[in-house]
């Protein structure tokens, strides 16, 4: 086993034109993959005209090569061609029959070229190769987001290829303005990363700002986007995210139009949004897809769920605890016959279901689909039942949880943020009450108001102070009332809505 | 750095407040209601606690004390758990007690942290206070949850006043004299009725049922209530329910100053033995000019006899003459007894008359 080349090691290397030493330099580089085929070809008029074409096995379409690349190299006449470093520029230009051909002088391009499926031409007398495009997908079928599912509206999610998800995009936003720039990210993996906007609604910015961070860094290998949202992230210490992640194109369509900016990652089905805000998080695609009374409905409600699933345990231990005498009385007898045979205190009980109901959560997730069902049947039923039967918990504290639980549902975009405020309220509850609950609330909303995602509040329009403001908040205004797009994302050309009928 | 300041404000925070109320509900009995007698030994306290559990026992604790502190003090040598007072609902209190020791269980009531001001106070009559606790209950699983229930379903329409102890102070704080319900045991079982007179912090009479009604007219504007089968001509006798009282009650200075009340009460028709001579413009009119003189009648008798029995300033005069005319007020040194002129209007509603639908 020998030590591979570096790739500031590869740059420094260049083709000579002696064919036996470009190719013994390609063997060299790309040695001990059995992958990279290496295949001799000679034209069938002129004997003199020989090279190799390289490929990987795995990456590429046989029927491209055999038809585009051997067949033209074999059998084309070169009746006036002469030998030399223009060979390549000619059969670039005249017989190789791909889409897409280049032709470059440095083993770096050819390895990497060979390594995201392309051919690469090696050819007598000539210190250039030619690079034909000849990448085969596999790749899975569109299919249903399984993160973000809809009952109305679009039903396409992103897939793992890049080009794939690029092509869902471009189908939404069918506008010159829109760009595609790609970034290769990872020092070994190499991975491609591609940063999307509509010029002219994007703010500068925001588009400089990104291009800044995703240069910045330097990391071995990125094999998903969270990878490339953990390091340009504007607050990496903090549970809640700056930026929004999506598996559906038509939510970064939506985005695009509003003024963000998206990243799309090879091998990731799920893009990047930013700036991202809070209110973001209480957000659906689907609320744009049903009537406006029904769509503020649910978005109060994914409001009251998120106030649900962070304080219920905290204010429920805080007042059966500390402050008893604002229960009522017929519920406070309810809660202490329930609890009487519970030989451990309600926090630690709390604390026990909860860690439980996110075992439970986790377990099911993990699981195959069949079995998950039946781990979650049997957790839920069997499990709370014993529990309660046993007078291990109380019943109460069963409900409070399950009700919880049901009500993170509601915002999965803030799944781990509402599992880490849970805790940390019904810590402090535990130990001073509504009191400790309320420094728990200020502390979250004072840490909230310190974050920025890309120059933007993250908190904006939580509190809005404008008409236009308020109208894609707590509520969902209909269309002809959002004249304007969001202008704390960008101000430039801030009119969406013109003319109603 | 930023993360130790964050940790050093939130120790900081720790500190100024902690556990040290936290309590375990299922470490706790939860006190209901509880009863005052006065006995030779100084207070006897009966404290009524929730049913929690499988326990079959009604949870009552008797104890005894010099003081009201000191006997509520040593229920801690007779109770299961430590006792919760937060929810305590009811207060009875006996005869003796009310007579001369009211203030006493007041104010150890309103200084103690863990008792809320909205108790309702209850004075015993014909009984102790214990026997009252002990009663068995028409409702709910204690005596305590029994009285609540009476005075919550009997709704607008109130034949007994739930005066808390917040109110009581409020009541006291106008006028030296307020009226508590009482209570009294009827079997096994307890009844509410009439009232029980305080004046200065001591009681010094009782109200029966209809001076209770005339007395909560009086005093208590907006609510509603029952009157007795009322003789409105021969052979006619019609049954009542106020479904709404307003009353207006001033100082007039003319005459040497005489109070005014106007009393105009919204009426409707509960029933009839005599529909025919009732149900016509004639017998409405009958019925309500009657119901008027009946209720001027009790009004004046009722103030007579609160004169009488030196009741003090029981439907709060004084406090209006002293809000009215201050000067006045000083004048008359305190003395509340001038002429009183009782004014009454009825609308009587749902006779089932055309002329009065709408």
């Amino acid at each position: 086993m020998g030590k591979g080349y570096s790739t500031a090691e590869l740059e420094k290397k260049s083709f000579t034109g002696v064919i036996d030493e470009d190719v013994a330099l390609m063997r060299d580089i790309l040695k001990h993959d059995d992958t990279i085929i290496f295949r001799r070809f000679e034209n069938r008029s002129d004997a003199k005209i020989y090279g190799y074409i390289i490929f990987t096995e795995v990456l590429v379409n046989n029927l491209v090569i055999d038809q585009n690349v051997v067949r033209p190299l074999m059998s084309f006449d070169p009746h006036d061609t002469e030998l030399g470093d223009g060979l390549a520029e000619a059969f670039a230009r005249a017989v190789v029959n791909t889409d897409d051909v280049k032709v470059r002088a440095r083993p770096i391009d050819a390895v990497n070229s060979i390594l995201i499926g392309d051919t690469v031409v090696l050819i007598n007398t000539c210190a250039s190769v030619v690079i034909a495009n000849s990448k085969k997908y596999n790749i899975r079928s569109v299919g249903i987001p399984e993160t973000e599912n809809a009952v109305n509206g679009p039903k396409e999610g992103f897939t793992e290829l890049i080009v794939a998800n690029i092509g869902l995009v471009r189908r939404k936003v069918r506008n010159p303005n829109l760009k595609f720039r790609f970034f290769e990210l990872g020092r070994v993996s190499k991975t491609r990363v591609c940063l999307t906007y509509i010029d002219g609604l994007a703010e500068e910015r925001i588009i400089t700002d990104i291009i800044a961070r995703l240069s910045a860094f330097e990391i071995d290998s990125v094999l998903d986007i969270t990878y490339v949202s953990e390091l340009i992230t504007d607050a990496p210490d903090s549970p809640f995210d700056t930026l929004g992640t999506t598996e559906r194109p038509d939510v970064v369509a939506a985005k695009l139009f509003e003024g963000h900016v998206a990243i799309l990652c090879d091998g990731t089905p799920f893009a990047l949004t930013a700036p991202f805000l809070f209110i973001e998080n209480f957000q659906s695609n689907e609320d744009y897809y049903v009537n406006y009374f029904f769509a503020t409905f649910t978005r109060i409600l994914r409001f009251s769920s998120f106030f649900i699933a962070v304080s219920l345990p905290a204010i429920y231990i805080a007042l059966i605890s500390y402050h008893k005498e604002m229960i009522p009385m017929n519920l406070m007898l309810s809660i202490a016959r329930s609890r009487a045979a519970v030989p451990f205190p309600a926090a630690f009980e709390m604390l026990i279901l909860l860690l439980l109901f996110d075992l439970l959560r986790e377990a099911g997730l993990r699981l195959p689909k069949a079995i998950g069902v039946t781990v979650s049947t049997v957790g839920a039923i069997v499990l709370g039942q014993s529990i309660v039967s046993a007078n291990i918990v109380s019943a109460e504290m069963i409900i409070i949880v399950a009700v919880c639980g049901i009500a993170s549902f509601l915002t999965p975009k803030l799944e781990s943020e509402i599992i880490f405020l849970r805790l940390t309220f019904l810590l402090l509850a535990s130990v001073l009450g509504i009191y400790g609950y309320s420094i728990g609330v200020l502390m979250f909303v004072a840490h909230i108001s310190s974050l920025s995602s890309f120059g933007v509040p993250y908190t904006a329009y939580l509190m809005p102070t404008s008409g236009q403001g308020a109208k894609d908040t707590y509520v969902r205004a209909p269309w002809w009332r959002m004249k304007e797009r969001p202008r704390a994302i960008q101000r430039r050309n801030s009119i969406r809505f013109r003319k109603k009928r | 750095m930023r993360a130790l300041k964050i940790a050093a404000a939130v120790f900081c925070l720790l500190l100024l407040c902690g556990c040290w109320d936290y309590n375990e509900m299922s470490m706790q009995d939860i006190v209901i209601g509880v009863g005052v007698d006065y006995t030779d030994n100084g207070f006897a306290v009966c404290i009524d606690t929730a049913r929690i559990g499988d326990k079959e026992e009604r949870g009552i604790y008797e104890t005894e004390g010099g003081s009201f502190f000191d006997a509520v003090r040593n229920a801690i040598e007779k109770a299961d758990k430590k006792l919760y007072w937060g929810h305590c609902q009811t207060l009875v209190i006996d005869e003796e007690t009310a007579r001369a020791h009211m203030d006493e269980i007041l104010d150890v009531l309103t200084r103690a942290q863990d008792v809320y001001l909205n108790v309702s106070v209850i004075t015993a009559r014909g009984c102790t206070a214990a026997d009252i606790i002990k009663a068995k209950p028409a409702s709910g699983d204690t005596v305590s949850q029994s009285i609540a229930n009476m005075f919550r379903n009997q709704g607008n329409s109130k034949r007994f006043e739930d005066i808390r102890i917040w109110e009581l102070m409020r009541r006291e704080s106008v006028s030296d004299t307020y009226v508590l319900p009482t209570a009294a045991l009827s079997g096994e079982y307890v009844s509410l009725g009439g009232g029980a007179v305080f004046r200065g912090g001591k009681l010094v009479g009782y109200l029966d049922d209809t001076q209770m009604l005339f007395y909560i007219l009086l005093t208590s504007s907006g609510t509603g209530g029952y009157i007795p089968p009322l003789e409105t001509e021969p052979g006619v006798t019609v049954t009542l329910e106020i479904l709404r009282n307003r009353v207006k009650t001033e100082y007039i200075h003319e005459d040497g100053g005489t109070i005014a009340v106007q009393s105009e009460l919204i009426v409707s028709l509960g029933g009839t033995d005599n529909a025919n001579a009732a149900l016509c413009e004639e017998g409405v009119s009958r019925i309500e000019r009657v119901l008027c003189g009946y209720m001027n009648s009790g009004f004046e008798n009722l103030l007579e006899m609160a004169r009488a029995n030196q009741f003090g300033d029981l439907f709060g005069f004084g406090h209006i003459i002293k809000r009215a005319d201050y000067t006045a007020w000083e004048r008359l040194n305190g003395q509340h007894e001038l002429p009183v002129h009782f004014d009454t209007r009825v609308v009587l509603n749902s006779t089932g008359m055309l002329k009065n639908s709408k």
